[in-house]
């Protein structure tokens, strides 16, 4: 098996009822990669994904798979697998038949159709379940025999949707790293859509963040959580403490914004000037209890206790500002006293006003 | 049974259960039961008892009408003619009344005494009560007496001890038939051989020659359901109508099947939502209307005067009407019509269900449009497809109004209209029911090897609603 490199472009999908799925996107992804695209639910990643695998046609612009244009070729020529989020095994067959279907439809006799499938369902540890049904299985072995399924007709590239979404945690944990060896060992490129952006940060060579049918930046993970380019970005990935306000000074590659609760410097990757609104975001990690190079007031309201991590939330004027410390069991912080809270200036960044990702508390609202 | 009662409550529960097995045994249980006594109890007819008894009584009154000619002197002159009872022999009537009707317009013979009916029949080659198919009998030859009969020309006291004797004989008799026959048991499996009986056909030789030359007759020679004796064709109808109706109602459900899977898919799994709604009613709407009102539909189209023939005349491509109602595919044709939603709806319930990813993800390992539908759709829709296939075929052999209203008595029956022609239409109802039990056997037996056939377990059949 050899992955081959994806190249979306400019493609657009509009849906027969106008809705528009996903705005003009380019993107490249190199042969052998492990891709995610994370984004909320309905920000156009499925829709992507379908695109690739045939099932939809992009309304403009062009797929390519290996170089070769992808127009008028249907999801059963492609060189490609996808992995459903419900896994859509099939329930009446026995597990060795899931995973020889791609091959039968392909011809091959049963016995060494047989024979292959015995050999993918040992290479994702499930050799002994041949025999049984899919209903049979639990929740991981049915992924697997999915990941098998898929595998089997040697697609240059595997799409996945989702695929652990309705595993629980630990498991979901587990299949992560299962996943990342898989896919080293087969070099199959993968292109993985999840909106969790733990399975993207931990398994991902690169990450597209999209949002509203757009991809809003392209990285790795170290680059999406670190260095976000966008306000959406900053606030979906990962969490953030966000001031508003507007760019009072910038030198060097760094800015100083005026919020409402002061003036505070950051870095200022999109180079923004004076007077234009923004928006500072400083990781709830980057936060320090004690004044720093950026300093704010606040009364603390609340404090999780998460084991090896301790979660402050603090009210600054109205804002919530939240601190993760790692768990010394020292400073047993009393509440209602004033606290002096800083960052530094590096470890923030300001950002162009923008849609933000939605938080838990707009979400529930919904 | 938990679940019932903590849904409904102790009360609701075994109202429930009682309707459940009042349901059971009064809709289900006592008529099959009923059925099966009728279809395997001979039919009623007069009992050879009844014979021997009836010889009895007409010996006896002939003994008690000569006696009072022993002691009062014979009578004069007409008057005293009664009325002449004609001879009942034969039926299952008891003899009349018990009384002596002296005959006036018989001649008086040996001039002992007048001719008296009872006396006549005091015989004991007494005809009993046979089928017509079975040879004639007689109550002296059948049971062992000695042929006697009161012989007008003897004298009054050898007329009378003659009587006497066949009295007490016949009483004799009548009490050990009576003993035997409520020992013996009153059933028999004669009503069901009428299902096979062989009916002499008449043709004239022309006709002979066609029909013989006919492949369906050939074919029906071959099964032994007709052949040829002395010349003279013989079938056997009974046997012929349940094939022949048998081999349409599973051809009627084929063309069923292959007729509606497409449209259940299309409908299920095929459509986006807003326009599966709009097939939904197309399919619902024509069985909206009622049974009997879409079957005529058909009459109006196929009738002599009907759409099909007019336009056609009109079109002057024929002369005479076409006589549709003569074809056995009409009514073939309009039971596939008037049953087929049995068959799409259950099919089109338990494709709904299917996963569409599952139909993806086929395409997606590179499956053909016939091996998804032949490795995931039918498999998936195989209880639906059982359930439909089961409903349309019980219903196409159990079909009456169709070919009732279709045909017009000018083709072969169906096998429901020869249950309904025994039952009500000839002089043994038990026949019928003998016909309607076989028919309900012949069709659970085949459903059974149909649901064997398509290894589909009882319990699927819950997927389907």
């Amino acid at each position: 098996m050899r992955g081959q490199d994806i190249v979306l472009d400019q493609v657009e999908i509009t849906y027969p009822n106008g809705f528009r799925a996903v705005e003009p996107t380019s993107l490249k992804v190199a042969a052998g990669e492990f891709f995610s695209i994370l984004g909320p639910s309905g920000c156009g990643k499925t829709t992507i994904l379908r695109a690739v695998s045939g099932f939809v046609q992009p309304s403009a612009g062009r797929v390519l798979i290996g170089g070769a244009d992808m127009a008028g070729i249907g999801p059963n020529a492609r060189p490609t697998a996808l992995i459903f989020q419900n896994l859509a095994l099939f329930p009446l067959m026995p597990v060795w038949e899931n995973v020889a279907f791609g091959l039968e439809a392909r011809g091959m006799p049963k016995a060494a159709r047989r024979a292959r499938a015995e050999d993918l369902l040992a290479l994702v540890a499930l050799g002994d379940q041949a025999g049984k049904m899919p209903g049979e299985l639990s929740g991981g072995q049915r992924q697997r025999v999915a990941i098998a399924r898929a595998l089997a007709v040697e697609p240059a590239v595997l799409l996945l949707d989702e695929p652990l979404s309705a595993l629980d945690l630990k498991l979901r944990q587990h299949m992560r790293a299962e996943l990342r060896a898989i896919q080293k060992k087969t070099g199959v490129t993968f292109i993985y859509i999840t909106h969790d952006q733990g399975e993207a940060l931990t398994m991902s060579d690169r990450i597209a963040v999209m949002n509203a049918g757009r991809v809003e930046q392209v990285g790795t993970g170290d680059e999406i959580y670190s260095a976000p380019q966008t306000a959406f970005v900053a606030s979906f990935v990962g969490e953030a403490n966000r001031l508003e306000g507007r760019i009072a000074a910038r030198a060097d590659g760094m800015a100083e914004i005026e919020t409402g609760l002061g003036r505070f410097r950051g870095r200022n990757p999109q180079g923004l000037d004076l007077g234009q609104p923004a928006v500072i975001f400083i990781r709830p990690e980057a936060m320090q209890l004690g004044a720093g190079e950026n300093r704010l007031h606040a009364q603390l309201q609340r404090r999780d206790l998460e084991g090896a991590f301790v979660n402050l939330f603090f009210d600054a004027q109205g804002h919530t500002i939240a601190l993760h410390l790692t768990n010394s069991g020292a400073a047993q912080l009393s509440g209602d006293a004033t606290h002096a809270l800083g960052f530094a200036a590096d470890q923030a960044v300001i950002l162009p006003l923008g849609p933000l990702a939605r938080t838990g508390q707009e979400l529930a609202a919904q | 049974m938990n679940g019932l009662l903590q849904g409904y409550g102790r009360g609701l529960s075994a109202l429930f259960f009682a309707c459940v097995v009042l349901w059971a045994v009064m809709l289900i249980v006592l008529p099959q039961l009923s059925m099966l006594e009728r279809a395997i109890t001979a039919p009623k007819r007069a009992l050879d008892s009844s014979v021997a008894l009836s010889l009895s009584r007409d010996a006896q009154t002939c003994v008690s009408v000569l006696q009072t000619y022993e002691t009062a002197p014979a009578p004069t002159g007409q008057a005293s003619g009664g009325m002449a009872v004609p001879s009942a022999s034969g039926m299952a009537v008891p003899s009349a009344s018990g009384m002596a009707v002296p005959s006036a317009s018989q001649p008086r013979v040996g001039g002992a005494r007048p001719y008296i009916l009872q006396c006549d029949r005091a015989n004991t080659h007494r005809a009993l009560v046979r089928d017509r198919d079975e040879p004639p009998a007689w109550l002296d030859t059948s049971y062992g007496l000695p042929s006697l009969a009161v012989d007008p020309a003897a004298p009054l006291a050898q007329q009378k001890a003659t009587a006497n004797d066949i009295a007490i004989r016949a009483r004799a008799l009548f009490e050990d038939l009576k003993q035997r026959e409520a020992n013996a048991s009153p059933y028999t499996l004669d009503n069901f051989a009428w299902l096979a009986a062989a009916r002499m056909i008449p043709l004239s030789a022309n006709q002979k020659q066609i029909e013989d030359g006919k492949w369906t007759n050939r074919a029906l020679g071959v099964f032994g359901l007709r052949f040829e004796q002395e010349g003279m064709i013989y079938e056997r109808i009974g046997l012929i109508t349940l094939v022949r109706t048998l081999s349409f109602a599973v051809a009627a459900t084929a063309l069923a099947l292959v007729l509606c899977y497409p449209m259940a898919y299309k409908v299920a799994l095929a459509s986006t939502p807003e326009r599966a709604v709009w097939l939904f009613l197309g399919l619902v709407i024509p069985y909206a209307i009622v049974e009997l009102m879409r079957v005529y539909a058909w009459s109006v189209i196929i009738d002599n005067n009907g759409l099909i023939n007019t336009l056609l005349q009109w079109l002057q491509l024929i002369d005479a009407p076409i006589q549709f109602k003569r074809f056995p595919a009409t009514v073939f044709v309009v039971i596939v019509y008037t049953y087929v939603l049995f068959m799409v709806f259950p099919m089109y319930n338990v494709m709904a269900t299917l996963d569409r990813n599952q139909i993806e993800a086929a395409k997606d390992l590179g499956a053909s449009t016939w091996r998804l539908h032949w490795r995931v759709i039918i498999p998936h829709a195989k209880p639906g497809i059982a359930v439909g296939a089961i409903a349309t075929f019980m219903l196409a052999a159990g079909a009456f109004s169709v070919p009732r209203i279709i045909s017009r008595g000018l083709q072969a029956e169906w096998f429901s209209q020869s249950i309904y022609n025994k039952f009500f239409e000839s002089e043994n109802s038990n026949v019928g029911a003998a016909y309607s039990l076989a028919y309900t056997l012949v069709c659970f037996v085949l459903v059974g090897l149909f649901m064997w056939a398509m290894r589909t377990r009882l319990k699927d059949f819950a997927r389907v609603q």
